[in-house]
């Protein structure tokens, strides 16, 4: 396992009770900030690829006494190429091949609440299947309960 | 706590011991309460939480072996307890409209919604014309009069609060319930001042035109550049012919009368003007094409105006990928499109209709997903409004959907892709850079490795003319359902072949 990888799996953990958390933002060429997300705990490497979930798609549900949940089918897994990857002080940084520059880091104090939240669907919402199908970090959509 | 103690089932390592204290105090407040005698109510409340604690008790202090997390081991939702009660709740609705001036509409501004629609046993979808699910933002409902009405989302403000950009821009008519009202529907448009006719061969020419003037990138050659610039002086140059031709006719009528003269006026001249806009810009098309002309063009292979109807949509082509599909296929090699549907979804996408569905359509459609569902995070996950497809080789594993002819679907002329993943807004009015996006069939035949997506709009019907050649199951047992589904649903044949032959 390589340096950046290591360090990723070790943010992506978040320690004892999930207290941290890692972080993908991502910026044009220009500079301008187009997405920042924090990352589900899961993450796998294939064929030059690093595929991470972001954590997006949270809301309040109107029915079924839950205070939060999530869109299974918007917080798809994602892709970054890793030809580039780098570890850069505190953040591992890549370009990307739609003209992007995508770094991780620890999740700061906004992406780590919603990464929370996201912890406490995962943990007591979903069942166990529907768990580990997030957390082969593959398929482009999502269908069934919390689609 | 049935958070910690399933992550700590989960990681393996061991259940921590300021856990298992904190258990053992909520489990003491428990027994307190059921020691104080309480109520009835409060009794069946009691049970309910007590039942989930011994459920986390068993994991904690395990006695004798447990079911692996993965195979029962994982603690259940705690459910929150609900009983029924008679409460006085305060709804704030909506004022009546304020009366509308003469000649207008009355406009009642309410929070945003989109149709209650929910798909039926057998896969169809059906909506009942009342029910509704709320959504973010505000939205204009217009009582057109006799049970037909109109529902407007504006574009108007661009934080958070405002309409869900999905839904920006999104015009719903409602007709009264029953078959037959179609023509009437249509006609009811000129209620809202806009063009009210089915559309017409030219209307279907010209958004076929522009489709493929986007899709080709023809926009950027000087001669489409032009002919569009001319086409938008057209309208205004037959509005003035008409007004000089009619204005006889305005003496005498009311401001309102004056005003809805104007309208009409304005609706004619984009009518009458149409053709003229559409050889013009057929022409300009044409050349930048290398086609002597704008009738050489209409007559070439390939050149095919009338939309498709696909999955409850209208699809558009390309003619450029049209006139030679063998030669749009061709630089593919062994590669395909694939989409890989997550964990063991793939009955359930069969059941809900077949349409692989973007996220807004599927809530059109009423394929359940979460009541309340925001699209605040719309912007990150890059657009609720497209499925996402990759190109890669045929598919060992599922599910999984493939098409080994990518031309099937890239014959359409509103997808868009890039070599990675791309991340941020996909709407271009957002401001946000959309560089290294293509649509070109070439650039995309080149993609390599799993990283890249194209986006088709809407979704992509897998039971019609775009169905995929192969829908990879996941496991024996999963194709068996697949096929379950679709016999029940009387589907024999997909995209020509026998089901049995598609599903793997």
């Amino acid at each position: 396992m390589t340096e950046w990888e290591r360090t990723l799996a070790r943010w992506l953990a978040g320690g004892e009770e999930l207290e941290s958390g890692a972080e993908l933002e991502v910026r044009d060429l220009d500079g301008a900030l187009a997405f920042l997300a924090p990352l589900a705990r899961h993450y796998r490497v294939a064929d030059g690829v690093l595929w991470v979930r972001p954590v997006v798609g949270g809301y309040e549900p109107l029915e079924g006494g839950l205070p939060y949940a999530f869109s299974l089918n918007e917080a798809r897994a994602r892709a970054l190429p890793l030809d580039t990857v780098r570890l850069e002080g505190d953040e591992i940084v890549m370009a990307t091949g739609a003209d992007q520059v995508a770094r991780i880091r620890p999740a700061g104090p906004e992406t780590l609440q919603e990464l929370q939240r996201w912890d406490t669907f995962v943990l007591t919402v979903l069942d166990a299947e529907e768990e580990a199908a997030l957390d082969r970090v593959e398929g482009d959509s999502w269908w069934g309960r919390w689609s | 706590m049935a958070k910690s103690v399933n992550h700590h089932l989960k990681a393996g390592d061991g259940v921590p011991d300021h856990t298992k204290a904190a258990f053992a105090a909520v489990s003491a407040k428990l027994d307190g309460l059921e020691a104080d005698g309480p109520g009835e109510a409060d009794k069946a409340m009691l049970a309910h939480y007590q039942a989930s604690a011994q459920a986390i008790a068993a994991r904690i202090t395990p006695a004798g072996p447990q079911p692996t997390y993965d195979q029962g081991g994982k603690v259940p939702l705690v459910k929150p307890y609900e009983a029924k009660a008679t409460v006085t709740v305060t709804e704030y609705v909506p004022g009546p409209a304020p009366e509308a001036p003469e000649g207008l509409l009355a406009a009642k501004l309410r929070t945003a919604t989109r149709i209650g629609a929910a798909v039926g046993p057998d896969g169809a979808t059906s909506w009942d014309g009342k029910a509704r699910s709320a959504a973010n933002g505000k939205e204009y409902a217009i009582d057109l009069g006799d049970g037909y009405s109109a529902v407007y989302r504006p574009y108007a403000g661009a934080d958070a609060k405002s309409a869900d950009y999905s839904q920006r821009g999104s015009l719903e008519l409602v007709a009264p319930q029953g078959a037959g009202h179609g023509p009437e529907l249509v006609h009811r448009l000129g209620q809202l001042n806009l063009v009210n006719r089915p559309m017409t061969a030219a209307e279907g020419e010209w958004a076929y035109l522009r489709r493929n003037v986007e899709a080709q990138g023809l926009e950027t050659k000087a001669g489409v550049k032009q002919a569009l610039a001319e086409a938008d002086g057209l309208e205004d140059a037959t509005t003035e012919l008409l007004v000089a031709e009619r204005a006889h006719e305005a003496i005498g009528m009311s401001q309102p009368e004056l005003v809805r003269f104007a309208k009409q006026l304005r609706l004619e001249a984009e009518a009458k003007a149409l053709p003229a806009k559409v050889g013009l810009v057929r022409d300009a098309v044409a050349k930048a094409c290398g086609f002597a002309d704008g009738t050489a063009l209409a007559a070439s292979a390939g050149y095919d105006p009338t939309p498709r109807a696909s999955g409850g949509w209208l699809v558009w082509g390309r003619f450029d990928v049209d006139a030679d599909r063998a030669a749009a296929r061709a630089p593919f090699g062994a590669k395909g499109l694939t989409h890989r549907v997550t964990g063991g979804n793939m009955v359930e996408l069969f059941r809900n209709g077949g349409v692989l569905a973007s996220t807004e359509r599927r809530r059109v459609m009423g394929i359940p997903g979460g009541k309340g569902m925001s699209e605040a995070a719309d912007m990150k996950s890059g657009g609720a409004k497209s499925v996402f497809l990759r190109v890669g080789g045929s598919p060992s594993q599922g599910p999984t959907l493939y098409w080994d002819d990518s031309s099937t679907l890239l014959r359409r002329s509103d997808w868009y892709a890039y070599g990675t993943d791309h991340f941020g807004s996909l709407d271009p009015t957002s401001g946000h850079s959309t560089s290294g996006q293509t649509r070109s069939v070439a650039k995309v035949a080149a993609f390599n490795g799993g990283s890249n997506e194209v986006m088709f709009k809407h979704g992509i019907d897998l039971l019609g003319d775009e169905a995929p050649s192969l829908i990879r199951c996941s496991s024996a047992a999963q194709r068996k359902e697949v096929l379950a589904v679709l016999a029940a649903k009387g589907v024999t044949h997909i995209g020509g072949k026998a089901v049995g032959e598609v599903v793997k």
